[in-house]
């Protein structure tokens, strides 16, 4: 009886997938070309990873170098490399999505409490504007404020605070944390902040009036009303940024801190440790090794953020 | 919306596809266009002494654009070869930026490639690996047979290449040693009336420095190397400090070039001395101060008026060089002695690719390219009279024809270092008359290390040096630009390189390095 009733639903569905198809299958057709693009550009290259456990010798060709298994992961755990470039890439994407979301909420509060129509305008396209900014332009602001000649150095610690001779900020690992913490939230706030404004002037007005009818400040209005409203997609916000913790934004992390050896224990995070892998060893295999370390480490964070997520709010979840 | 979004986004994707096809598709079809036009003209090519020419592919490395009439004299060269060797070459410039790339794609790929410039200079070449993966022809036999010209040319140094006593590469015949010099601004010199010559030690230096600092407001006295990540450690550690030979790469090195010693650099008293010195140097303002995230090389620091001078590797007619790089007089200050060694002599090199079809062609027209001036001078200067003209037939100088100048020349690579034997070349009118002859007696001086030809290999410790080499870009610039406290940071550095396995490179170093004086009777 339930197996009779189990085929039955089977079938049905299975009909209802061919009309779906029929249906939509202008729609399927042209997902083609995107699916193209993702086998080419994601799948077909996977096929590269066996190099990382080869012996790269040109005389034997690609395929039929020796297999040399883990050796040429070795070099990354000789120096701690893997362990710092690991923790710093978590840490600080971690980091990110608290301070950037705290900030992108308070800051769309405030631009909510504005009534000047042409106000909120320009403090919009203020707060967004550096979003749009190239990270290389991005990096010479930087330079410009911690400059050993730069605007902190000179005008405010030896000008303003009178001490005899400023920070080398570019050899000093210790406060690199803090900065890139800032530039980052500097530069991707507005964004965030733009999404969460949009959805607090989504919320409708009857619960304001209805508040201010009986009584309540506006401390209590956003308290009570304002964020648990926005709290939908606050938690979809920072669910699609934990499903990025493992990427690392390559300007941010090269181009910021100009790339300066004396700072790499705090700004070395996995895709600036690629890239200088293969620029300087031009060793093909060991470089591979790398890309597969971070895939791997990669995939699991994603497997762990995504059983976060399902704890949270199953429907958010990717699988 | 969204689903407009979602179209719009395949069919832009759709579209970079289609274009990214077709772009294939055209290199493709201009590519095969080339082949056959090639095939037309070796078929025209006259049939001497009854024997087919053949055609050889020569690469070499440019820095600029390819020339506009490179084409013009390929096809003077052409005529010429053809009567001396009965063969035509096939010219195929390759900017630096991608030559490595390039030339490892030809060598696995099978693409027709006789002659390469290759060597050790890692930044272009990668020679050792080339020849240990058996992509290069031994050229021992030949040069035997075909190239007297080159080993008259060289001398000693045409082996210096070798590697297991094969020798797959020969360098070519230009400043063959360096000595680090102090080059700096002339009009600052004579404003505080100091005189180059006195200057010898580092106190003296120092005295300089602090004139420059004391009283020119804006200009840093001292760059610690030409480029902008060059440290003391290099330009002064095994130069001016002491008679050493870097062996290459700084890892494991002699710290006196007579002595076939390897040691670590990092962990000597040189090196902590020097880094102290840069320390204190930063701290007083003698050197950049911005070193960390300077960009700039030193040149373009001098032209733009806030920097003194710099540390630098030289040789003769260095001035003329610089200054042209500089836009105003520079000065050299003569520091250390003149030393040769294996990096020096086999940084550019001329080898044969193994897969080359007639590698006894290949060694001739080689051989003319180090002992035939007239080859040489269309190789580096193009044809009389279209790019440049004679001014003193008897002494050799020329200057751009009529009509032609530096930025509208047609040919003007400025590679000439790299065809072979520079020194049967013309000289431009403006340099030294003498030149050549000047640079033949700086070869000559130089106190060459014993070392000289031997060549590292560093397959088997791989991993360590993968290791030591990413610990040395984190350490070595900010300690060799005095920018960090040495008393802290070098501790640190000399214990993270351990701990990475130097000592397993150095030792590995020194045995392949005690094998190499054995088979070559060095004491």
């Amino acid at each position: 009886m339930a197996d009779e009733g189990k085929a039955l639903r089977g079938k049905k569905k299975q009909k209802r997938t061919l009309q779906k198809l029929k249906r939509y299958y202008m729609l399927y057709l042209m997902m083609i070309p995107g699916l193209i693009y993702l086998l080419i550009n994601n799948y077909v290259p996977m096929s590269g990873l066996y190099l990382a456990f080869k012996n790269i010798d040109f005389r034997l060709g690609l395929l039929g170098s020796d297999w040399i298994g883990f050796k040429n992961f070795e070099f990354l755990f000789r120096s701690q490399d893997a362990f710092i470039i690991t923790r710093n890439t978590i840490l600080y994407n971690l980091a990110f999505i608290v301070v950037n979301t705290v900030i992108a909420i308070m800051l769309s509060i405030l631009l909510n409490e504005i009534i000047s129509i042409r106000r909120i305008k320009l403090y919009q396209s203020l707060i967004l504007l550096p979003y749009l900014i190239s990270m290389v332009v991005v990096s010479y602001l930087v330079l410009a404020f911690l400059n050993t000649k730069g605007f902190i150095n000179s005008t405010i610690i030896t000008g303003l605070l009178g001490r005899g001779t400023g920070i080398s900020w570019y050899s000093e690992a210790k406060y690199w944390p803090f900065i890139i913490i800032f530039v980052n939230a500097w530069k991707n706030v507005g964004y965030l902040c733009i999404i969460y404004y949009a959805s607090i002037i989504g919320i409708s007005s009857d619960y304001y009036e209805a508040a201010s009818l009986d009584g309540a400040r506006m401390w209590q209005k956003i308290r009570y009303i304002t964020i648990p409203l926005i709290k939908p997609t606050v938690i979809t916000m920072v669910l699609l940024s934990l499903g990025r913790m493992f990427y690392s934004d390559f300007g941010l992390f090269y181009q910021v801190p100009m790339d300066s050896g004396a700072i790499y224990s705090t700004t070395n995070v996995i895709d600036t440790y690629v890239y200088r892998a293969l620029i300087q060893l031009s060793d093909i295999g060991m470089s591979s090794a790398a890309g597969v370390y971070q895939s791997v480490v990669g995939f699991i964070v994603v497997l762990g953020s995504n059983l976060v997520v399902r704890k949270v709010s199953k429907e958010n979840a990717l699988f | 919306m969204k689903n407009m979004v979602r179209r719009m986004g395949s069919l832009l994707l759709a579209l970079l596809l289609v274009i990214s096809l077709t772009a294939c598709g055209n290199t493709g079809e201009t590519n095969k266009g080339e082949t056959s036009g090639n095939a037309v003209t070796e078929g025209a090519g006259k049939e001497a002494a009854g024997e087919k020419p053949v055609e050889l592919t020569m690469a070499f490395l440019i820095f600029g654009p390819v020339p506009n009439d490179l084409q013009k004299v390929n096809d003077a060269i052409n005529e010429y070869l053809l009567e001396k060797v009965n063969c035509t070459l096939k010219m195929v410039p390759i900017n630096a930026s991608n030559y490595s790339q390039q030339i490892d794609l030809m060598l696995t790929s099978g693409e027709p490639l006789d002659l390469l410039a290759d060597g050790t200079i890692t930044a272009f070449f990668n020679y050792t690996s080339h020849a240990s993966k058996g992509q290069l022809y031994p050229m021992g036999d030949l040069l035997e047979q075909y190239g007297q010209g080159i080993t008259d040319a060289l001398g000693d140094y045409v082996s210096a290449a070798a590697i297991d006593g094969e020798v797959y590469g020969v360098a070519t015949n230009r400043d063959l040693a360096a000595r680090t010099s102090f080059m700096c601004r002339t009009s600052l010199l004579e404003k505080y009336n100091i005189d180059p010559d006195k200057i010898k030690t580092y106190e003296d230096l120092e005295n300089v420095f602090k004139t420059i600092k004391d009283n020119e407001a804006g200009v840093t006295p001292a760059m610690a190397g030409q480029t902008a990540n060059g440290t003391l450690f290099d330009s002064l550690g095994l130069s001016f400090d002491t008679n050493g030979d870097q062996l290459s790469d700084m890892i494991g090195v002699l710290l006196d070039n007579q002595k076939l010693e390897v040691s670590d650099y990092y962990e000597s008293d040189l090196c902590k001395a020097l880094a102290e010195r840069a320390y204190d140097w930063y701290q007083k303002g003698y050197i950049l101060q911005d070193a960390t995230t300077n960009q700039s090389t030193a040149e373009d620091l001098v032209k733009a008026g806030t920097l003194f001078g710099y540390f630098g590797n030289s040789k003769p007619g260095i001035e003329k060089q610089e200054s042209a790089l500089c836009g105003e007089d520079i000065t050299e200050i003569i520091l250390s002695d003149t030393l040769s060694d294996t990096q020096k002599v086999t940084g550019f090199m001329w080898s044969i690719a193994a897969g080359s079809e007639h590698p006894d062609k290949a060694m001739q027209v080689l051989n003319l390219m180090y002992s035939d001036p007239v080859f040489v001078n269309l190789l580096d200067h193009g044809i009389e009279g279209t790019h440049y003209q004679m001014v003193d037939a008897e002494k050799g100088i020329i200057n751009y024809a009529d009509g032609v100048d530096a930025s509208t020349t047609g040919y003007d690579m400025g590679v000439d270092f790299e065809f072979g034997n520079q020194m049967i070349s013309y000289i431009w009118e403006g340099d030294s008359p003498t030149l050549w002859q000047d640079l033949d007696s700086f070869n000559r001086s130089a106190v060459v290390s014993k070392a000289m030809g031997f060549q590292f290999d560093s397959t088997s410790v791989k991993t360590e040096y993968a290791a030591v080499t990413s610990v040395i870009d984190k350490y070595k610039r900010s300690l060799g630009q005095g920018t960090v406290d040495p008393n802290t940071v070098l501790p640190e550095f000399v214990e993270m390189l351990k701990k990475a396995g130097i000592d397993t490179v150095i030792k590995e170093k020194q045995v392949q390095l005690d094998a190499f004086a054995q088979t070559n009777n060095i004491q």
